[in-house]
């Protein structure tokens, strides 16, 4: 175990860990009374609008960590996994509610005075949540991701972040079933916190007699080449630690691309198991079509996507392709249209019967604008693609971008 | 950035998609719109009025190209759409940041001052913090201008301001019908507010003599009437519209004019227990001083005697560049130092406000050298002058327009601007 500080000149003075095991934390102190208190006054404060707004502000002043209305959470420490991910530890400072291995959070920072999110999924044991106050995120660099480039090269230790909402459905949910979880790349997250769940003494699985020759869990985890490896070292732990769980790793580099003799080789009874699938779009259509045709039950297959699900914009056939091909999903009375880009979002709305309220109808009074849900917009005023995570549109200037779904 | 070089050609190509299927939409419209007027016989006797009407008013129209000028405007907005990041976030959070510290500091003043001097400073910053928080931050966010920062509480369409004015109704009226249709006389219900008379394109009533005291007690109450606003109590007098139809809003207009006075002058009067008159006294000066202070300057926006009027009839299928034309020559400017501009709300640069209304405000300044070398180059006059010459000539424009042209003594003309 050895702690290497390294000082990392993209990121000004702040120091970076890199990781070799668990590097555990001490357990938060609990003040029950003194909590229950302040939360007393929390409730009464935030009846009046006013207070509850004068309030947050002083207190915010005073020291951001305390705000009431957001969820913040402090980076307690950054490791680094490979030359590109990085592993933020965070301890969230209040409403935060917990969550299952295999779920993701939705982090927000401050990217040039714009407030953006994305999920990440939670890459530690639910139980170290609850015994630490800790959980991590693992974040690999995305080539035009202004999130994850953002928690790269301006959140350092001691900053905060804010969380949103926890989800995710991709969970181990019969670990008495034979199970065979196939990664690629970073991938590998909700892996690891599930693994580290079942290592456990509370876990359900701690009761089952798995020997340890038994192929209970096996983990297959493809990466291009050792230098993209993340968490190595804590798998291979949790190997020796965990009867009954076989990891094994693939080397695309050297041994290529997932294919039938590679999965019957390290689990010949592929037809009997389930699947969990996790890693970038062409992984898991090829790992997919691979478990079909080994005979998996549908049923059985499981899988997380990861990434952006649209391609990014950087050529203009893909562009044209995501405006000719956009598809609006109006939320509240459940329809769906697909679209050419040559109608607003306003005017397809009209065209169903809607009602939505407008006003210039040119892009200049805002009267029209309503909250996307999902997926990106094209304004035509602007001419600027907006993420996923910018929630207001002029429905009246603009047309979608692939899918998307709007509030109406 | 790097995402805007990137989607430059599906902007282009989204915007050509865009074009065609209004082109085909418009077409769709005129057609059926032909359709009407061929089976409309007195349709059709007015339509060819109008296209005269519009070739006799815009004399100019023929040797001035507004689709240059439009572009040369679109130009200014897209340059500056590129550059919005964190320095107009930490402007607003600034701007907000003063507001609240002067609110909270206005307030414990009023409350805890043991004299004279320190209440009244109190409710200097009181008054300061509304308008503040009213010009600088509530109107602007409202407007859509900080939408881009994903921040919740500056999101146009759910901000609520200190006033007694609804939020809902205020984005309808202004944001809607005072930036769309701007100094159009019948379609701009801001132009006078139906109580001033401005133009002698409004027949004179002798009502219109007394209209400086008119003037004096719509600002001294400036929030109730801009609260009102929506009611459009002119069309109730002449029974075009019915108490009825008015139900819904005036519900969220009592709403919010509760709310209001609950807060001023209830609920912290009431804190001070026995001190009670003094909150309330102060309360109800930073209210009256927020008032004085909203109405000359929205006053300056638009009445100062150079601002132009305009027939609905001129503004049908107006194009982008004449709207942009309309939009400068109904308001106007005044200069003055860095903190008249912020107190404003950056109307000081109403011409900017009007052209670009959800650009970040305090860009204005540097907007306005822009489109001033525009409006040389175009030959537009430009409307600009000190606070106090604007000031005279708006209070000058009131009594001008209080007597009927025949009536007015010589030293009492409309001033004629070449
Ligand atoms: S209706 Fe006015 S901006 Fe869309």
């Amino acid at each position: 175990m050895s702690n290497v500080e390294v000082n990392m000149g993209s990121s000004g003075a702040n120091l970076v860990r890199v990781c070799d095991s668990f590097g555990h934390y001490p357990a938060p102190r609990k003040v029950p009374v003194l909590s229950r208190l302040l939360n007393k006054v929390g409730v009464f404060v935030a009846k009046s609008e006013w207070l509850s707004e004068y309030s947050e502000f002083l207190l915010t002043e005073f020291d951001p960590a305390l705000s009431f209305q957001r969820n913040p959470a402090r980076v307690l420490s950054i490791c680094n996994e490979t030359h590109d991910t990085r592993t933020f530890v965070l301890k969230p400072l209040r409403n935060f509610a917990g969550f299952s291995a295999g779920q993701h959070v939705s982090v927000e920072v401050e990217v040039n005075g714009v407030r953006r999110r994305r999920n990440y999924t939670i890459s530690s044991s639910p139980e170290r949540y609850e015994s630490e106050g800790v959980f991590t995120i693992t974040v690999k660099i995305q080539p035009e991701g202004k999130v994850s480039n953002a928690l790269h090269s301006q959140v350092g230790t001691g900053d905060l972040v804010y969380l949103g909402k926890v989800s995710g459905e991709f969970l181990l949910r019969n670990p008495d079933r034979k199970t065979l979880m196939l990664a690629a790349g970073s991938g590998i997250t909700p892996f690891m916190s599930m693994l580290e769940d079942l290592n456990q003494p509370t876990h359900a699985a701690a009761t089952y007699t798995v020997a340890k020759t038994d192929r209970q869990w096996v983990l297959m985890y493809y990466v291009r080449s050792g230098e993209d490896l993340i968490f190595g070292k804590r798998l291979e732990r949790l190997a020796q630690l965990i009867p009954g769980f076989i990891y094994v790793l693939m080397l695309s580099d050297k041994q290529g691309n997932i294919s039938t003799t590679q999965i019957k080789k390290h689990c010949a009874d592929l037809a009997e198991r389930q699947v969990m699938l996790c890693g970038p779009g062409p992984f898991m259509d090829a790992a997919r079509s691979l478990a079909e045709v080994g005979g998996v039950a549908l049923q059985d297959i499981h899988q997380e996507s990861f990434g952006a699900s649209i391609p990014a914009s950087n050529s203009a056939v893909l562009a044209q392709e995501a405006i000719k091909k956009g598809t609006i999903t109006f939320k509240r009375s459940g329809k769906t249209v697909s679209t050419d880009g040559t109608k607003s979002i306003l005017e397809v709305a009209e065209s169903l019967g809607l009602n939505p309220k407008y006003g210039c109808r040119a892009g200049v009074c805002h009267e029209c604008k309503c909250a996307k849900t999902e997926g990106r917009a094209l304004n035509l005023l602007s001419g600027k693609v907006m993420d996923s995570d910018e929630g207001m549109v002029q429905t009246c200037v603009t047309v979608p971008y692939g899918a998307m779904e709007v509030d109406m | 950035m790097a995402q805007l070089n990137n989607s430059a050609g599906a902007m282009q190509y989204g915007r050509d998609l865009y074009a065609a299927g209004r082109q085909a939409l418009q077409s769709l419209i005129n057609e059926q719109a032909d359709e009407t007027a061929r089976n409309d016989v007195q349709a059709s006797a007015v339509q060819p009025d109008l296209e005269s009407d519009i070739s006799v008013s815009e004399k100019s129209s023929q040797d001035f190209d507004y689709e240059a000028f439009g572009k040369e405007l679109d130009a200014i907005r897209e340059e500056v759409l590129a550059d919005i990041g964190q320095r107009d976030a930490d402007y607003i959070r600034s701007i907000i940041r003063r507001q609240k510290y002067c609110e909270v500091g206005g307030r414990s003043l009023i409350h805890f001052s043991l004299n004279p001097i320190t209440w009244a400073v109190g409710v200097g910053m009181l008054s300061v913090s509304k308008i503040l928080e009213n010009m600088e931050i509530g109107h602007n966010v409202m407007h859509g201008q900080y939408d881009w920062m994903n921040d919740p509480k500056l999101n146009s369409q759910s901000y609520e301001w200190d006033t007694v004015c609804d939020a809902d109704s205020w984005r309808r009226t202004h944001n809607y019908e005072h930036h769309t249709y701007t100094n159009i006389l019948g379609k701009d219900r801001d132009y006078g507010y139906d109580v001033l008379r401005l133009t002698d394109d409004e027949p004179w009533r002798p009502r219109h003599l007394i209209q400086f005291v008119d003037y004096l007690v719509l600002s001294s109450l400036f929030q109730w009437g801009v609260g009102l606003h929506e009611l459009e109590f002119e069309k109730l007098k002449k029974k075009e519209i019915s108490l009825q139809d008015k139900k819904p809003f005036l519900k969220n207009f009592f709403k919010k004019a509760r709310k209001q006075t609950v807060k001023d002058y209830v609920v912290f009067p009431l804190l001070a227990g026995p001190l009670a008159p003094k909150v309330l006294l102060g309360n109800g000066l930073a209210n009256l001083g927020r008032n004085l202070w909203a109405s000359t300057i929205i006053f300056c926006g638009h009445f100062t005697e150079d601002a132009e009027t305009f027939r609905e009839e001129d503004c049908q299928n107006e194009t982008k560049g004449q709207w942009y034309y309309r939009q400068i020559r109904g308001s106007s400017n005044f200069t003055g130092g860095r903190w008249l501009h912020i107190l404003s709300g950056h109307l000081s640069y109403q011409t900017e406000h009007h052209v670009f209304p959800d650009l970040p405000a305090h860009r204005y300044p540097e907007i306005s050298e822009k489109v001033q070398k525009i409006c040389e180059k175009y030959e537009i006059r430009y409307n600009t002058g000190s606070f106090g010459s604007q000031f005279k000539t708006v209070l000058r424009r009131i009594a001008v327009y209080s007597l009927p042209p025949k009536a007015r003594p010589r030293w009492l003309q409309p001033t004629v601007y070449v």
